[in-house]
């Protein structure tokens, strides 16, 4: 168990190009889970990579437990990895893979067999222990590769995308499982998805990295209530929020025509334009295009509608805009029905609002 | 990879589950479907053309197993005689006392041993380095290597002569053996092996504290069987036949390998007795045989293991 | 852990790296007088063993070293065939550790006195009071670059007919081979009728196996020749004329050329052809018919052949007076008959005729006596098949693509000239020096 630090952590593949990690700060607490999110590209392999040492670190520091990682090979970090391909030694039997490590470091024999026989027991890999990788299921074999990593006890966990090679049901179930393993044997984790669901079901806290660089490290509540940017604003939610670039005029910004009070010191600091965000559950439904509060309303045609059961989710275009203009989702209740080509007339919540600079999309706070 | 006569080699791996077994078998069934469907005249000159790769391969073989069991004037007689009638042991008799027959045999099992261990131990180790560990120069070496792989054999013979006379090995077994221990093909060959290994699984070896030695013998060696089986086939089968420089280097059946060895059997100014020869080739040919049977059921095996699902 | 570090491993790719270029290093020092090691009174002998002659070398060099006490022969397994030996001599004169006494054949002993790697004998020979004039003339003197001997005749051999007599028999010839080859194409066609039809009236060795040896015969015969002294004469009228003899026989389908024509001469498939003296033994031991031979047609073309024994060059003095000793011992009138009558060879002195166990041989083996007559009537080959690098190799393909059906005239024109160049290229200058 151990807190890990990294201190304007850069890695350079080559000197023209820009840094694939760029001055990385970040404070991950001792027995944290913390998930590591963005887009393919964003960096956030190899910032787990130069953690568990498989990468160099090209400017700034790592520390693990206060102490500097430079010059530490990877086999001597005692940090435990989950690769995507799960990476399971082919010709070692489900217990071998397991033991593979303890028997590295001089474990007794009778020491390793009740640490890989506890492990099986909490992965209930108990009748997969004599199989080879050859003869598993992908589910199967991802659970070896956790029994790998827990079986040594190691100071920090990293985990690559290790559900990616799962199909949805497994991967649900499975999340929930790593998440109370993680839990129950209280080991730092950095975890590294790039699907936004799994880091906010998962992680005590997300880092959201984007071209190497940190946008924000919050809890998952706060990123999705707070957004730092319109990056971490459009990431972060499912299905995403809306954006719409905005008049600020007096204290009220003009959303689709539709006026929307702002926070008077947010109002202060936009300038004439700003990008309002807003939520699919931050609009509500009106009768008329009259009938808002303001006596106006945005009339959205219907697009496509995403029926979930207990709710939907319904795509539309404000009617008069062009093309240019971007789409309005709005989360619907399950008594309201709509079909594609329908009109409806829907207006913002009061106090919903999240409101960004235009020019440089970061958010207005009051 | 789960091809039908692959299932048959199988039978010690009893942990394959009944579900999978069927749907082998049930592709292999598509499979025979599919050459139906394309009627009997293909299948039947399918069956032609391997006939008679069969007996492009065999006929010679053959040949020279009978013609070691004639009698001498029955080797050159019209219409061929494909039985030995009668059978002799004869050849076999003077294949061992007109030439030191067991002596070459000796001489080539140290040799081809002795090289082929060396040539696959400085070929797994050099290809191992090359590929695996970092360390400054690396490029240049490999380099090296290769451009060794690109002089032929006969340039380098005379100089490695030289080299070799001057320390007085001559028609001595390290005089033969040490220069043809050089391993550029084996570090080729067993980089590109390594190099296409999963990188996760190395890198998952790393993390799980393995040495590089460890690294070596419990994580690629075992991923790289089948590649290594073929590489330790082809050396040993090249160091048995290796003809050149064993005769530039041996004066006698103190030193010199088979090969070499058999060629005393023939006249080089007149009439070969064939029959002797055909014996020896026969008797020099069988080691090669059996340890090539073995070797690929190894290779088979290692390729039916089951490497990660990518 | 047992720590087996990244730099002791280093050093473990780094001698497989050494050892990988092993392969392809060391330099030789040129070795100098006396040089590469040897004892002067261990007598190295390089032989590929010709006829499978190694149990008789063994016996001489026994009797050698009972008669000489102090010297050692070694005797060195050098190659397969003559072109073998040579590769392994010229690896020793690169890297030291000579042989003492190495078999040369005819053509490979050329080259190896061009550059003065083996040592002219004749000095040696008149202090050590050899008489060398009982040596047969014409093997003596296939030896003789600018009026020096390189080397002493030892395994010598020279083509002879060899027929079959029951298929003479059955086409009604005399049981004789023929005088002349004009004479020889009127029996051809009786020999293809007498033949089944799967036999062959004649085969002879093709080009990449000495036919350009035996075929030196036909050439004579018609006055013709490959060279005159170190001038080519393919394009002379009476060589082409040869040649378009050889051309003729092939077209009317009495000649088929193969590698090696003694196993279906001797399967009874092939009615007759020109081989070497040294398949007699062979041929007689394995053939279920009656065998005959006889010379050559003509009178006087029967090219020599096969190998002498030579000294290196650059031996002490010391070791050179020793190896000439053996080789005296080895080709002496009792050694020679040894020898020959092991193997089939050609008795290169005069004298051993005349010694009663020879006489008795010849007595039970007619066919050995037909070489033996035929001896007086050899004649040396010319110079641009035995001399010229590549000779006997360029001649052969040539002859190839003759008995194919090419033009003779233009393939022995550009055979002038191919000859001509590599002579001015690679012996021009190094003569008359």
């Amino acid at each position: 168990m151990a807190t890990v630090y990294f201190d304007e952590a850069t890695r350079r593949f080559s000197k023209d190009d820009a840094p694939a990690v760029d001055g990385i700060t970040l404070d991950i607490a001792d027995g944290e889970f913390l998930v590591l999110v963005g887009p393919s590209g964003c960096g956030k392999s190899t910032t787990l990579r130069m953690l568990a040492g498989l990468e160099p670190v090209d400017g700034g520091r790592i520390l693990v437990d206060g102490h500097d990682q430079k010059g530490v090979r990877a086999r001597d970090r005692d940090i435990a990895m989950v690769f995507q391909s799960y990476a399971l030694y082919p010709n070692m039997t489900a217990a071998q893979n397991m033991a593979f490590a303890l028997d590295n470091a001089k474990v007794s024999k009778a020491e390793t067999r009740q640490r890989v026989a506890e492990a099986a027991r909490i992965l209930e890999l108990e009748p997969l222990l004599d199989r080879k990788p050859g003869q598993m299921s992908g589910g199967q074999r991802q659970r070896v590769a956790m029994g790998r990593a827990i079986v040594r006890n190691p100071k920090v966990f990293c985990m690559d995308e290790p559900l990616s090679n799962l199909d949805a049901k497994l991967r649900v179930s499975t999340r929930s499982q790593i998440a109370g393993l993680q839990r129950r044997l209280g080991i730092t984790t950095v975890y590294v998805t790039h699907d936004q669901v799994e880091a906010m079901t998962m992680g005590h806290r997300v880092a959201v990295l984007r071209d190497g660089r940190l946008q924000q490290v919050d809890t998952p509540e706060r990123l999705y209530d707070s957004p730092v940017n319109t990056f971490v604003a459009s990431f972060i939610g499912s299905p995403a929020i809306t954006l719409v670039e905005s008049e600020v005029r007096e204290g009220v910004a003009h959303v689709h025509g539709v006026p929307v009070p702002l926070d008077r010191a947010v109002a202060g600091k936009a300038g004439e334009k700003a990008v309002i965000g807003l939520r699919p559950e931050s609009w509500h439904v009106v009768a008329s295009p009259t009938s808002g509060s303001n006596g106006s309303a945005v009339a959205l045609n219907v697009e496509l509608v995403e029926s979930l059961g207990s709710e939907s989710f319904v795509y539309g275009r404000p009617a008069g805009a062009g093309e240019e203009a971007g789409r309005v989702t709005v989360r619907l209740d399950k008594r309201t029905h709509l079909t594609v080509g329908d009109v409806v007339h829907v207006e913002p919540n009061r106090g919903e609002v999240h409101v960004f600079d235009a020019s440089t999309g970061d958010r207005i706070e009051a | 990879m789960s091809t039908p006569a692959i299932v048959g080699t199988l039978d010690d791996e009893t942990t394959t589950t009944p579900r999978s077994r069927r749907r082998r078998r049930d592709d292999a069934h598509g499979a025979e479907a599919g050459t139906h469907h394309r009627g009997p005249v293909w299948t039947v000159l399918g069956y032609a053309g391997m006939v008679l790769v069969v007996l492009l391969v065999a006929v010679p073989l053959f040949w020279i197993l009978i013609t070691s069991f004639k009698e001498r004037g029955d080797i050159y007689v019209r219409p061929a005689q494909w039985w030995p009638e009668p059978a002799t042991g004869e050849n076999y008799h003077e294949l061992t006392t007109r030439i030191p027959f067991f002596d070459y045999v000796r001489n080539s099992v140290i040799i081809t041993s002795a090289t082929s261990v060396a040539k696959i131990v400085l070929g797994v180790l050099s290809a191992y380095a090359l590929s695996l560990l970092r360390f400054p120069g690396r490029g240049v070496v490999f380099l090296v290597v290769i451009a060794a792989l690109m002089v032929p054999n006969q340039i380098t013979v005379i100089s490695n002569y030289a080299l070799v006379a001057q320390l007085g090995w001559r028609n001595t077994f390290q005089g033969i053996i040490i220069p043809l221990a050089g391993v550029a093909f084996g570090t080729f060959l067993m980089r590109n092996q390594f190099l296409n290994l999963p990188g996760e699984i190395i890198e998952a070896a790393r993390l799980d504290g393995a040495g590089p030695m460890k690294l070596l013998w419990r994580v690629v060696l075992p991923m790289s069987w089948p590649t290594l089986v073929a590489f330790a086939l082809i050396t040993v089968v090249n160091e048995w036949n290796e003809y050149l420089w064993p005769f530039l280097m041996s004066d006698d059946e103190t030193t010199a390998p088979l090969p070499v060895g058999l060629t005393f059997l023939q006249n080089n100014d007149g009439v070969t007795n064939w029959g002797p020869v055909m014996a020896g080739t026969v008797l020099a040919m069988l080691p090669i045989l059996v340890l090539f049977l073995f070797l690929q059921r190894q290779m088979i095996k290692g390729l039916t293991a089951g490497a990660v699902k990518s | 852990m047992n720590e087996f570090s990244r730099r002791g491993f280093l050093g473990l790719a780094g001698a497989a790296g050494v050892a990988g270029l092993s392969a392809c290093a060391g330099t030789g020092t040129a070795p100098s007088s006396g040089a590469g090691g040897g004892s002067s009174n261990t007598i190295e002998f390089w032989s590929n063993h010709p006829g499978n002659s190694k149990p008789v070398e063994q016996q001489i060099i026994k009797a050698f070293e009972a008669a000489n006490s102090g010297l050692r022969v070694k005797l060195v397994d050098a190659g397969k065939n003559y072109e073998e030996v040579a590769q392994k001599f010229n690896a020793s004169l690169a890297g030291g550790q000579l042989p003492d006494v190495v078999v040369v054949s005819d053509v490979t002993w050329f080259n190896f006195a061009l550059n003065k790697q083996l040592a002219p004998l004749d000095d040696l020979l008149s202090a050590a009071k050899i008489d060398t004039s009982d040596y047969v003339d014409a093997l003596y003197n296939d030896y003789n670059l600018d009026e020096k001997h390189y080397a002493l005749p030892f395994s010598r051999s020279t083509p002879l007919f060899y027929y079959n007599k029951d298929l003479w028999k059955a086409a009604g010839l005399e049981d004789r081979g023929p005088k002349d080859w004009d004479e020889f194409l009127t029996w051809a066609p009786k020999l293809k009728a007498a033949a089944g039809s799967d036999t062959i009236v004649m085969e002879l060795p093709d080009g990449s196996n000495y036919l350009d040896w035996v075929f030196q015969n036909i050439v004579w015969g018609y006055g013709g020749a490959y060279s005159k002294e170190w001038t080519p004469t393919f394009s002379d009228p009476n060589t082409v004329k040869a040649g378009a003899y050889l051309q003729d026989l092939a077209k009317k389908g009495f000649l088929k050329l193969s590698k090696d024509p003694a196993p279906d001469f001797t399967a009874g498939i092939v009615g007759c052809s020109m081989m070497s003296t040294g398949s007699l033994g062979g041929v007689t031991k394995d053939a279920k018919f009656a065998v005959g031979t006889a010379f050559l047609p003509g009178d006087g073309n029967c090219p020599t052949g096969g190998a002498g024994v030579g000294i290196p060059a650059s031996l002490s003095d010391e070791r050179k007076k020793n190896a000439l000793k053996f080789i005296e011992f080895l080709t002496n009138a009792q050694n020679t008959v040894t020898f020959t009558q092991a193997t089939g060879y050609m008795p290169v002195r005069k004298s051993a005729v005349e010694l009663p166990e020879e006489k008795a041989f010849l007595e039970k083996n007619p066919n050995a006596k037909t070489a033996i007559d035929q001896l007086p009537k050899t004649r040396s080959q010319d110079n641009v098949r035995v001399l010229l690098p590549g000779g006997g190799a360029r001649i052969g393909k040539a002859l190839d693509q003759i008995v194919q059906g090419q033009d003779v005239g233009t393939v022995f024109k550009a055979l002038d000239a191919e000859s001509q160049q590599v002579f001015d290229s690679q012996i021009k200058s190094k003569l008359g020096a």
